[in-house]
């Protein structure tokens, strides 16, 4: 039972909408980012291994090549040391975080998009399409996913990246587009959308302008778990072998750490890093996605703020 | 239409046939009630309110948005969630066994509960929101039984369910029923009932039909007052629409801004109304049957809580305010038109002006004899259901 | 002069398990320039769905809607120019509002739709604004709902509607969700607005006294049905419907002293005693008249469903009490 709020005492609307003023909250966020620390780490730790992706292969050359002495612990020259076969361990970490954080993204944005073309274009059109949609996104959901993916990478296993990221993107959409299909549905049915059918709103319109921005706050955390799910699933898939050799990502370190045996002659220098960078960016992504839930939220927030009517 | 010197129609009319409260037979006091909502801007919700509900009465409390009744109404009931909370004050409850007062915010936990329900039960503004949609109706009553009547078994609970459902009007087979398998007014009879199970002293109703049709909403007030007969409980009830608590209160007492700014006996405060704000309220409500004229309603919208206000709340929105007004807060009084010496409707008696009991109170400086000596302008005393007169330049609300 | 025609419209809805139900009953009524015309109904009478089918928010199974006497576009293009002219604003302030748009754009997008040239659109929203009240416009405009009270809502409700300058406005529960004092205001504002710009109004509300004050004409619709139709003074005065007199009933009364309550009450309580319970009552019935489990004046040939008689010259009542033929003989 709601109690009168601070809000209704005042008389005035209740404020809590998450997307009140959209614009308005993002430059509010980007001042709140120094007062949450949960959302600050997160964003210092994505920044960090994006600009390394970015910038750090432009210092490191050829990673692959022999240069040293096998197995070899850190040292001054070779500060990760080597792998088995003399190659530099930290340059091949810091040339994988790009291919490693292509995958991750780039597969999370396919499955962000069909996601939402599946999900609210079938809650939005209603009828046969949406109810052939939903029993589409049902059975992709249903399928088990490792078994599927492994199946598809290792029928694909071309060369380069773009199989890893369709095989990630096309089974990891349908959860997000079941939740999508249900929000459109509930925001389908609200006063402002049939006002704006009623003012003569086109249907594309009235999807992207009314109702869009109310789902994306589920939209944006989506995304990010899918970015993380992206990489997780990539690096499973690379340990198990299914990912091209001549691809230099994490996971695929992993994978040949484990093959030459570095776990069982302790070269601890050679698995640690890969791993300890897939866990880092996994808590950053997931730092950022609490961190947005408080701002964009306000329930979360320290002072119980106002609940809506 | 109007006359302007009322007798107080309080002797031989409320005297005859109902049955009216005793001045001096008071169930539940409030004093100096203050609640507060915490927050970067803390909101004081309640001001300083203090009220009597005396025993078999119905006291009704109107005011509209953000005028802090319900939140009244929590705090009395000791419902008061974080952030909100009682800032100052007193609530005692006076027992039908004359037992010595009970403060109700030092009972603790376990006294709370036996408390609850037991004496001083509460009806929700939703019934789908008071009732579990996933139990059925006779499980929901059972779990009154159990936790406040240990001793009963099972087949007393499910006869005193029956029994309930009966009282209510409804058919006691509904025992199995789920709450979405009953219309509206069913739903909220039973969350009557449930209000009723253990046979409370006080019962503080929430806006209890706002979401009923006029007609279902008629036969559930009837409902009410008769149980209330029956069984002989108080109601407070809370409500925005002041023509309901006319027809079913008692007393009523109208609440703006936190503050209570006028209370009364219903049919006096609907006779002469002595506050700008129940004056407009009054109007606010066309006759239905009544000839056709102007209607104004109370433009403007209630103050922001969040600051203090100095002088009356009401003053912009007032049409009369006139000097005091907006730097000195107006502390209740009697009307300039109440009798010196009130005769209390039923109890016979005659009391002095200046307590509570004698029922009939304003917080307005038109009535300050010291500030306006002439009295309040004659338009203002203007019963319910007369032309309003020529209004004030609106404006946004 | 008659703008909005409507004949026989009927809505029809199917539930789970291919039950349907029909929520509008072939309703006839007719909107005219410059004159409201209230929709009285409790809540699932289908008062609302009558709006929404008018709007094409909802479509109807059968019957037909005639716009100047064409009937009303379906889609496309003759839909557009149908919308243009038949505007709705609904009861919920806080909902109708989309929370993440000014005001200005609340009411820019109607003026783009219908083609209103860009460089007089800032003037037109500005002219809006103040045909409603809210002033200065400049400031109001730039404003978000979640800082406006539920009455500036309304208005910017209302303006919204008014923006592409339709002929027909359906106001369905207006000022229901809407604090008592500015109730009035809000109607008063629609009144003056149909005034000026010659609009034909519909206003829906289960409140049968601001029914009877801002309109010429009352509808009551009960279960899907008009069950009495005609001028307001007649129809609230001398209600000749059972439903119509048993809403004018339960209407509280002004002036009244406390013992004229009671009496009142205590008859009503006595009558109920005799009365099917509550429940029954409730049930519709399938044949015949639908309010036939409820009437205190059922008689036999309720069972069959009533056509429309004259109760006076533009009055008229779907009950069998005012057949002019054998009345007489006819018992409770």
């Amino acid at each position: 039972m709601s109690i009168i709020t601070p809000s209704e005492a005042l008389g005035a609307a209740p404020a809590t909408h998450p997307t009140a003023g959209l614009v308005n909250r993002l430059r509010a966020a980007g001042r709140r980012l120094r007062d949450s620390p949960r959302m600050f780490t997160g964003v210092v730790i994505i920044a960090f291994f994006v600009l390394l992706a970015i910038f750090g292969p432009l210092f490191v050359h050829n990673p692959n090549s022999f240069v040293g002495p096998p197995l070899v612990g850190p040292s001054a020259k070779f500060w990760l040391g080597t792998t088995q076969s003399g190659q530099n361990v930290l340059a091949q970490l810091i040339v994988a975080t790009r291919s490693t954080l292509e995958v991750g993204f780039a597969a999370a944005i396919i499955a962000t998009v069909v996601a939402l073309a599946i999900g609210i274009g079938g809650g939005f059109v209603g009828g046969v399409g949406d109810e052939a949609l939903n029993l589409l996104t049902n059975v992709v959901l249903v399928i088990p996913v490792l078994p599927l993916v492994i199946i598809i990478a290792a029928y694909l296993k071309s060369g380069g990246l773009t199989p890893i990221i369709l095989v990630i993107a096309v089974t990891s959409w349908a959860g997000s587009a079941r939740v999508l299909r249900a929000m459109t549905l509930s925001v389908r049915n609200r006063d402002y959308v049939l006002a704006a059918r009623v003012s003569g709103e086109r249907t594309w319109r009235i999807v992207i302008v009314e109702i869009l921005p109310n789902l994306s706050a589920f939209i944006i955390s989506g995304f990010i778990f899918t970015v993380i799910f992206a990489i997780l699933t990539q690096a499973g898939l690379a340990f198990i072998g299914l990912e091209s050799p001549d691809t230099l990502s994490w996971g695929n370190m992993l994978y040949f750490a484990q093959n030459d045996e570095a776990l069982s002659s302790g070269a601890w220098w050679w698995f640690v890093p890969p791993g300890l960078c897939i866990a880092l960016v996994g808590t950053g992504l997931s730092l950022i996605n609490f961190g947005l839930d408080e701002i964009l939220n306000p329930r979360l927030r320290m002072y119980k703020a106002p609940r809506s009517r | 239409m109007t006359t302007m010197s009322q007798e107080p129609m309080t002797t031989a009319s409320a005297a005859a046939g109902q049955l009216s409260a005793r001045a001096d037979d008071v169930v539940l006091r409030a004093e100096h009630i203050s609640v507060e909502y915490a927050g970067a801007a803390p909101t004081r919700a309640v001001r300083n309110v203090s009220l009597e509900l005396r025993r078999g009465e119905v006291l009704g409390i109107a005011g509209e948005s953000g005028c802090g009744k319900s939140t009244l109404a929590y705090a009395l009931a000791r419902l008061l969630r974080p952030p909100a909370s009682l800032a100052g004050g007193t609530i005692r409850f006076y027992g039908r066994d004359r037992s010595d007062p009970v403060d109700i915010m030092a009972l603790d936990a376990a006294a709370l509960r036996r408390f609850r329900w037991a004496k001083v039960s509460m009806v929700f503004q939703s019934a789908m929101n008071a009732l579990n949609p996933v139990i059925s109706v006779g499980k929901q009553f059972a779990d009154i039984f159990i936790e406040h009547v240990p001793e009963m078994d099972r087949a007393a609970r499910d006869e005193r369910c029956r029994e309930l459902l009966e009282m209510v009007g409804i058919a006691p087979d509904r025992i199995r029923s789920f709450p979405h398998e009953l219309s509206g007014g069913m739903r909220q009879r039973v969350v009557i009932a449930m209000a009723l199970a253990l046979q409370p002293e006080i019962v503080i109703m929430d806006e209890p039909t706002t979401a009923l049709d006029v007609v279902v909403q008629q036969e559930i007030l009837d409902e009410i007052l008769r149980l209330k007969e029956e069984i002989g409980f108080s109601v407070i009830f809370i409500t925005h629409d002041l023509s309901l608590l006319l027809d079913i209160s008692d007393r009523l007492a109208i609440m703006y801004a936190g503050e209570i700014v006028e209370y009364g006996y219903s049919e006096q405060v609907a006779a002469r109304p002595s506050h700008p704000y129940t004056y407009g309220l009054l109007h606010s409500f066309p006759d239905l049957r009544a000839d056709r004229h102007e209607l104004r309603g109370v433009p403007g919208s209630p103050p922001d809580l969040r600051t203090t206000i100095d002088g009356c709340a009401f003053a912009p929105r007032c049409k009369f305010a006139f000097d005091p007004c907006p730097s000195i807060h107006p502390e209740l009084r009697s009307p300039s038109h109440a009798p010196r010496l009130a005769v209390v409707p039923g109890a016979g008696q005659v009391i002095g002006p200046d307590t509570y009991s004698q029922g009939w109170g304003v917080a307005c400086h038109l009535h300050d004899p010291r500030l306006r000596p002439a009295g309040p302008p004659a338009e203002i005393t203007q019963p319910a259901g007369s032309p309003a007169p020529a209004a004030a330049e609106g404006d946004d609300t | 002069m008659s703008i909005l025609e409507v004949r026989d419209l009927s809505v029809e809805f199917t539930q789970r398990g291919g039950h349907r139900l029909r929520a509008v009953d072939s309703v006839s009524f007719d909107l005219r320039a410059g004159e409201t015309l209230a929709l009285v109904g409790e809540s699932g009478s289908g008062k609302s769905t009558v709006a929404r089918a008018l709007c094409r928010l909802v479509a109807p199974s059968s019957g037909e809607v005639l716009l100047r006497g064409a009937p009303a576009g379906r889609r496309g293009q003759a839909l557009r120019r149908y919308r243009r002219e038949v505007q709705l604003v609904l009861q919920d302030p806080f909902a109708s509002l989309n929370p993440s748009f000014s005001v200005e754009h609340h009411v820019r997008r109607p003026l783009r739709i219908s083609g209103h040239p860009r460089a007089r659109i800032d003037q037109r929203i500005d002219e809006l604004l103040q045909s409603v009240n809210l002033s200065p416009p400049r400031v109001m405009a730039k404003k978000y709902p979640h800082e406006l009270s539920g009455g500036q809502r309304q208005r910017v409700a209302i303006a919204r509607a008014l923006a592409p300058d339709p002929a027909v406005m359906l106001a369905d529960e207006p000022v229901s969700m809407l604090d008592v004092s500015i109730r009035l205001e809000i109607l008063n504002l629609l009144d003056a607005l149909k005034r000026d710009r010659n609009l034909a109004l519909l206003y829906i509300t289960h409140d049968l006294a601001t029914a009877r004050h801002f309109s010429g004409r009352i509808m009551v619709m009960y279960r899907g049905e008009i069950v009495e139709y005609g001028p307001a003074d007649e129809v609230i005065l001398n209600p000749a419907h059972p439903y119509t007199q048993l809403l004018e009933s339960a209407v509280p009364r002004a002036a009244v002293t406390r013992d004229q309550l009671t009496v009142a009450r205590r008859a009503r309580l006595q009558e109920r005693k005799t009365a099917p319970p509550a429940e029954r009552r409730e049930l519709a019935a399938d044949t015949g008249c639908r309010f036939r489990g409820r009437c205190p004046r059922a008689m036999d040939i309720c069972t069959t469903h009533p056509p429309d008689f004259a109760v006076s010259a533009e009055h008229t009542a779907r009950c069998w009490l005012h057949d002019p033929a054998g009345v007489a003989g006819r018992t409770a």
